[in-house]
C-alpha cells in the first residue's frame, strides 16, 4: 500500500467494542461516499438506473410469461445469458492479471491500483449470478441449489462445482477489499496477516473459476464443439486478455476522473501480458481450427457452420468474423513498439479485445455447441428483444455495483475522503 | 523473510483446509449414495402365476365378396364365396382380375407370382389350402402366410412384428394382436404407403423450420 | 469509546469538517438523494410488477415443497391432492394423479425395428397425447428422423419430412429417451432433480427441477424438452388418467422427458408410443425377464444403441431384420 500523503499508523490493538462503534461509521461514510458526486456523476447513475430497470422488466415479464419470450428453443436451449455469463466469469478471472505482479513480483504501481482490479471481480460475479438467475425457468426454486436447505448434487454436477468457486471468490475478494478499505479508513496500516494469505489463495481460485466455467462445457460428451481439452486453456488465455483490456480502459478513466494516481507501470504491465495472452490466444484457436477443418467429420460440423454457414443458415458467421478479426488487429496493434506511449492506439486494441473475446466466449461459443443439435437438426437462435433488455440490464446494474465501489474505495484509498472527494467518479 | 515464510505457511494451510474441505465433502456426498436407495418397500415382480391371454385378432368366419350392390340403407350387399363357386369350375390358373368375368375385377393382385388357386382352396372356396392340400379356416390364415414368410412369422411369435395393444405384464391384464392380413392385404401385401402426421415444430408459434438438408 | 481513538477517523475522512460547514447545502441535497431514492424504488417497483401476476399462478406450499424423495407418504397424498386441485382450478379438468412405485425385478427395456418402421409419426402424436403435452408446441418426447439408406450418421437425418412414406430410398428412425444406464443429464443436474428410478426409468420431479436446462445441453439424443411456457391444453383433450412422476401437466419453465409412460408400464401396460405403432416396430418389455419379447430381440438380433462411443448405455435399442 501506498503511503500516500496520509500518515499511516501500525499495529493498533482494538477491542471488539471499537470495531462496534467505527465499522457502522465506516459504512455510513461508505454510503455518503457512493450517493454524492458531480453531476456527471449523477447523470451516469441514472443512465444505468434507467437501463437497470428496463432490463428489470423484461426480467419480470420473462418470469411471467415465461422462457416463451426468449428466442431459446429446445435445440438451442441457452442463449444471451449464458454466453453473457461466461464472458463475464472470465472478466472476473482477469483480475487477478492484476494481483499476481502486484503481490507475486511486488509490482509496486500494480501494488496501488490493485484493488481497481478485485473489485472488478465482485462487480463481475455479481454480474455472474444474476445471468445465471436470468436463465433460470423457475428463479422462485433458487434455494433449492443451496447446501442444506435445498439439495446440492456436489460433486457430480459441475453446476455445484461452479456455485461454490464463484461463490467463493466472491467471498474472497470482499474479504480483500473490504479489509484493506477499512483499515484505510481507520488510518492504519493493514495486517498482512489479515489479507496477504487470501490474495495468494484468490489468485489460485481465479483459475479455478475460469476452469470449472469450461468443465461445465467441456464435460459434455454429446456436444462435440464443446468436447474438447483445449476449453478450459482457452477460457483462461481470453479471460487474461479481455480482463486486462477491461481494466485498462477503467485506469485510464480513474486517471481522468479522480485524484488517483495511476502509475504509468500498472498499464505497462497490464499491456505486455495481454500482448503474450492474446499471441497464446490466437495460437490455441488456430490448433483448435486445425484439427476441427482438417479432419472434418462430425466435429467440424458445428465449427463450419459457425464460419461459414451450412445451406443458407448463417445467423452466426457476422458474430464470429468480428471477434476473429478484432481479435487478430488487435494482436497486430499490441506488437506496436512502445505501445503504452500511444494510449490512442492502446484503446483501441483494448476495445477491440474486449469485443472480440465477448463474441469469442459468449455467442461465438456458447451458441455453437447447440448448432446443429444432438440429432443433427439445424435450428438457429438469434436472441429476442427481452434477451437483449435483460442482459443490457445486467450489465448496467453491474456497472453499478462496480462504479459504487469504485466511488467508495478511491477516496477512501487516496486518503482524501469527505469534503475534498467531489469530482471523484468514474 | 520471516513474513514471507509465514504468510506462506498460512497460505499452504488453507488451501490444505479448503482441499480437505471439498475431499470430505466429496467423501461424504459419496457415501450417502447421492440417491438414497429406495428399494425396500418396494414389491416384486412375479413372472410366474396365472398368465392373461394374448389374444389375436381373427378375421371373420366366413369370406365374402361385395356384390356391388347397394341395400336400402346404403351397406354394400355381400354374398358368400360358395354362391358362385359351388357350381363354377375353378380354374387354377387364373392369377389376374382381368381373367375373370364377372366379380372381382375391381381387385389388384401384387403378391409375387401367386396364383388366386395357391391359397384359396378350390375344393370349397370358403376355406383356404396349405402347399401340401390340408385345408385352412379362413380365420387361420396366418398358418398360411407362414408358410412363405417364415422370418416374419417367427418375429411376430416373439413379438417383434406387428402391433399389439395391453399389457406387456400378462400376469396383469391380456394383450391383444393384429393378424397378418390386419395390416397387409392378402392380394396385395406389401405396407401401404401414407402420409405422416403430426408435423414436428421447434417450438410453439413456429412450423415445422427444423430444416435438415 | 474514547474522543481520543476517535481522532484518526474524524482525520482522514473530514467527515465533522463537512457536516459542520455545509449543513444548509446537505440538507438540500440530501432532500434531492431521498426524493431520488424514492424516485427509483417506485420505478423498481413498478418495473417489477409483472411479478405480481406471477405469483398468483404460484402457491406458497409449492413454494416450500421438498424433494419428492423426502417426502412421507401423508405429505405426497397431499401434495397429489393440490395439484389435481390446481389442475381443476387451471384447466377445469377433473384428473387423478398416481404415484406407482417401480417394481424389484423390472427393468424396462425397449427396441425398435428400423425395417419395419414406416416413418408415419403415429408414435410422436400418441405421446403428445397421452403425456398432456402443450398443444400450442406440438410437442412430443419422440422425434422421428428419416435417415438416407447407406448411412447410420445421423447428419444425413431430416426430422421434417413430409412427403407419402416410407419412401424407398430412406429408412425412419424414431428417436426418444433412451434411459441411459450412464445419463449425462442425472449427473448435471445440480439439484439432483433428475434421477434414475430402479426400474431404469430417468425421471423428473417437475416441482423440485430449478429449469437451468443443463440436462438439455448435456443429452445427446435430444430427449429432455422444456416447458417454454405454461401448456395450453383444451380441457377435453387432457389424458386424466396421470402419475406424479411422468404425465401430469407439467408447470411452466421446469424441464420434462419420455418416461417410458411410467404411469401405464408400472401397472403393467404397453407404453402409448407401441400401441399407437401400425407396423409393430416397437418391442418394449422387462430386461430381467429372460423370456420376454425384449430378451428374445437382444439375444437374435444384431442389435445396436446409438451414440454407443459416448459410454451412456442406453437401454433402448434398434436392429435390423436380417
Amino acid at each position: 500500500m501506498s503511503a500516500d500523503n496520509a500518515t499511516l499508523t501500525e499495529n493498533v490493538q482494538h477491542d471488539a467494542r471499537f470495531h462496534v462503534n467505527s465499522y457502522p461509521k465506516f459504512l455510513r461514510l461508505a454510503l455518503r461516499l457512493c450517493t454524492s458526486g458531480s453531476w456527471t456523476f449523477y447523470a451516469w447513475m441514472i443512465f444505468l438506473t434507467c437501463v437497470a430497470l428496463v432490463g428489470a422488466n423484461a426480467w419480470a415479464i420473462q418470469v411471467r410469461d415465461g422462457m416463451i419470450t426468449t428466442s431459446m428453443t429446445d435445440h438451442v436451449s441457452w442463449g444471451l445469458y449464458i454466453a453473457n455469463f461466461t464472458f463475464l466469469v472470465g472478466l472476473a478471472a482477469g483480475g487477478v492479471m492484476m494481483v499476481i505482479p502486484a503481490y507475486i513480483y511486488k509490482d509496486k504501481d500494480m501494488h496501488d491500483t490493485v484493488i481497481i482490479g478485485e473489485l472488478l471481480a465482485i462487480a463481475s460475479i455479481a454480474m455472474c449470478l444474476m445471468f445465471v438467475i436470468a436463465d433460470l425457468g423457475r428463479p422462485d426454486r433458487f434455494w433449492h441449489m443451496l447446501p442444506v436447505v435445498g439439495k446440492f448434487n456436489f460433486p457430480i454436477s459441475m453446476l455445484t462445482w461452479d456455485v461454490i468457486v464463484l461463490n467463493g471468490y466472491m467471498l474472497l475478494n470482499l474479504h480483500i477489499c473490504g479489509y484493506l478499505l477499512y483499515k484505510r479508513f481507520l488510518g492504519e496500516v493493514p495486517n498482512p496477516k489479515w489479507y496477504v494469505p487470501f490474495v495468494f489463495i484468490s489468485i489460485a481460485w481465479a483459475i479455478s473459476i475460469h476452469t470449472v466455467t469450461a468443465f461445465l462445457y467441456c464435460g459434455l460428451g454429446g456436444r462435440p464443439f464443446w468436447n474438447t481439452a483445449l476449453l478450459a486453456p482457452r477460457f483462461l488465455t481470453t479471460a487474461f486478455c479481455a480482463g486486462p483490456a477491461f481494466i485498462i480502459i477503467v485506469l485510464q478513466i480513474i486517471r481522468r476522473m479522480t485524484s488517483m494516481k495511476i502509475g504509468s507501470g500498472s498499464i505497462r504491465t497490464l499491456t505486455s501480458i495481454m500482448r503474450i495472452t492474446i499471441l497464446i490466444n490466437l495460437v490455441m484457436l488456430a490448433s483448435e481450427l486445425f484439427t476441427e477443418f482438417y479432419t472434418g467429420g462430425s466435429h467440424a460440423t458445428a465449427a463450419k457452420y459457425l464460419y461459414f454457414g451450412h445451406h443458407g443458415l448463417n445467423a452466426l458467421q457476422p458474430w464470429i468474423w468480428v471477434s476473429t478479426i478484432s481479435v487478430v488487429v488487435a494482436a497486430i496493434l499490441l506488437m506496436r513498439p512502445k505501445i503504452h506511449e500511444h494510449m490512442r492506439t492502446l484503446d483501441v486494441a483494448c476495445v477491440l479485445i474486449f469485443v472480440g473475446i465477448w463474441i469469442e466466449k459468449g455467442m461465438g461459443l456458447i451458441i455453437p455447441g447447440f448448432i446443429p443439435s444432438t440429432l443433427h437438426e439445424w435450428v438457429e437462435y438469434i436472441p429476442s428483444a427481452i434477451e437483449w433488455k435483460v442482459s443490457a440490464g445486467i450489465w448496467a446494474a453491474g456497472l453499478m455495483i462496480y462504479t459504487l465501489l469504485l466511488k467508495v474505495a478511491i477516496p477512501i484509498f487516496t486518503g482524501q475522503t469527505g469534503a475534498s472527494s467531489k469530482g471523484t467518479h468514474r | 523473510m520471516q513474513k514471507i515464510t509465514k504468510t506462506g505457511r498460512i497460505v499452504v494451510t488453507i488451501g490444505l483446509l479448503i482441499m480437505a474441505i471439498l475431499l470430505a465433502s466429496v467423501t461424504i456426498s459419496y457415501m450417502e449414495g447421492g440417491i438414497k436407495e429406495q428399494e425396500e418397500g418396494l414389491e416384486t415382480w412375479e413372472p410366474g402365476g396365472e398368465q392373461h391371454p394374448v389374444i389375436v385378432n381373427r378375421p371373420g368366419l366366413m369370406p365374402m365378396v361385395d356384390s356391388g350392390k347397394k341395400d336400402h340403407n346404403g351397406n354394400a350387399v355381400l354374398i358368400r364365396c360358395n354362391n358362385c363357386h359351388d357350381v363354377k369350375k375353378p380354374n387354377t390358373l387364373t392369377a389376374d382380375a382381368t381373367q375373370l368375368d364377372d366379380f372381382h375385377q375391381n381387385m389388384t393382385f401384387k403378391h409375387h407370382s401367386l396364383k388366386c388357386a395357391s391359397c384359396h382352396n378350390p375344393e370349397d372356396y370358403e376355406s383356404l389350402r396349405l402347399a401340401d392340400g390340408t385345408s385352412v379356416a379362413f380365420s387361420n390364415v396366418m398358418q398360411l402366410c407362414a408358410q412363405c414368410h417364415g422370418p416374419q412369422y417367427r418375429d411376430y411369435k416373439n413379438g417383434s412384428h406387428g402391433g399389439m395393444t395391453g399389457y406387456w405384464d400378462l400376469t396383469r391384464g391380456p394383450r391383444k394382436r393384429n393378424n397378418c392380413v390386419d395390416c397387409h392385404d392378402p392380394h396385395a401385401p406389401a405396407y401401404p404407403k401414407l402420409m405422416p402426421v403430426f408435423p414436428p415444430k421447434t417450438r410453439a408459434g413456429t412450423k415445422g423450420d427444423a430444416s435438415t438438408h | 469509546m474514547s474522543e481520543e481513538k476517535k481522532e484518526p477517523c474524524g482525520s482522514n475522512c473530514g467527515c465533522h469538517g463537512s457536516n459542520a460547514g455545509k449543513e444548509g447545502m446537505f440538507n438540500r441535497r440530501n432532500l434531492l438523494k431521498g426524493a431520488g431514492a424514492t424516485l427509483g424504488v417506485a420505478a423498481f417497483a413498478k418495473a417489477m410488477a409483472p411479478l405480481t401476476e406471477w405469483k398468483e399462478t404460484t402457491s406458497v406450499d409449492e413454494f416450500l415443497q421438498t424433494h419428492y424423495r423426502e417426502l412421507d407418504k401423508e405429505q405426497l397424498a397431499e401434495v397429489i391432492a393440490r395439484l389435481e386441485k390446481e389442475t381443476r382450478e387451471n384447466y377445469d379438468a377433473e384428473v387423478s394423479i398416481s404415484d406407482i412405485k417401480p417394481q424389484k425385478g423390472v427393468k424396462f427395456g425397449y427396441a425398435l425395428n428400423l425395417s419395419i418402421c414406416v416413418g408415419c409419426r403415429r408414435c410422436a402424436k400418441a405421446c403428445h397425447e397421452e403425456n398432456n403435452h402443450d398443444r400450442a408446441s406440438g410437442n412430443s418426447y419422440i422425434r422421428v428422423l428419416e435417415m438416407s439408406k447407406g448411412s447410420m450418421d445421423m447428419e444425413h437425418g431430416n426430422a421434417d419430412y413430409n412427403h407419402p412414406v416410407p419412401r424407398d430410398d430412406k429408412f425412419y428412425m424414431p428417436v426418444q429417451c433412451q434411459q441411459c444406464e450412464n445419463p449425462p443429464c442425472v449427473d448435471v443436474c445440480p439439484v439432483e432433480a433428475t434421477w434414475k428410478e430402479n426400474d431404469g426409468i430417468v425421471v423428473v420431479d417437475y416441482n423440485w427441477c430449478i429449469g437451468c436446462r443443463y440436462c438439455e445441453a448435456a443429452c445427446p439424443y435430444h430427449a429432455r424438452r422444456f416447458n417454454w411456457t405454461k401448456p395450453e391444453i383444451p380441457k377435453e383433450e387432457i389424458n386424466p388418467e396421470q402419475g406424479y412422476l411422468s404425465n401430469r401437466i407439467r408447470p411452466q419453465g421446469v424441464m420434462e422427458k419420455c418416461t417410458f409412460c411410467l404411469h401405464r408400464t408400472r401397472k403393467g401396460k404397453l407404453p402409448a408410443c407401441l400401441e399407437a405403432c401400425p407396423t409393430g416396430a416397437r418391442v418394449f418389455g422387462n430386461l430381467l425377464d429372460p423370456k420376454s419379447e425384449i430378451r428374445t430381440v437382444l439375444a437374435n438380433k444384431r442389435v445396436f444403441v446409438l451414440k454407443e462411443e459416448l459410454g451412456t448405455k442406453p437401454n433402448f435399442f434398434y436392429f435390423f431384420d436380417e
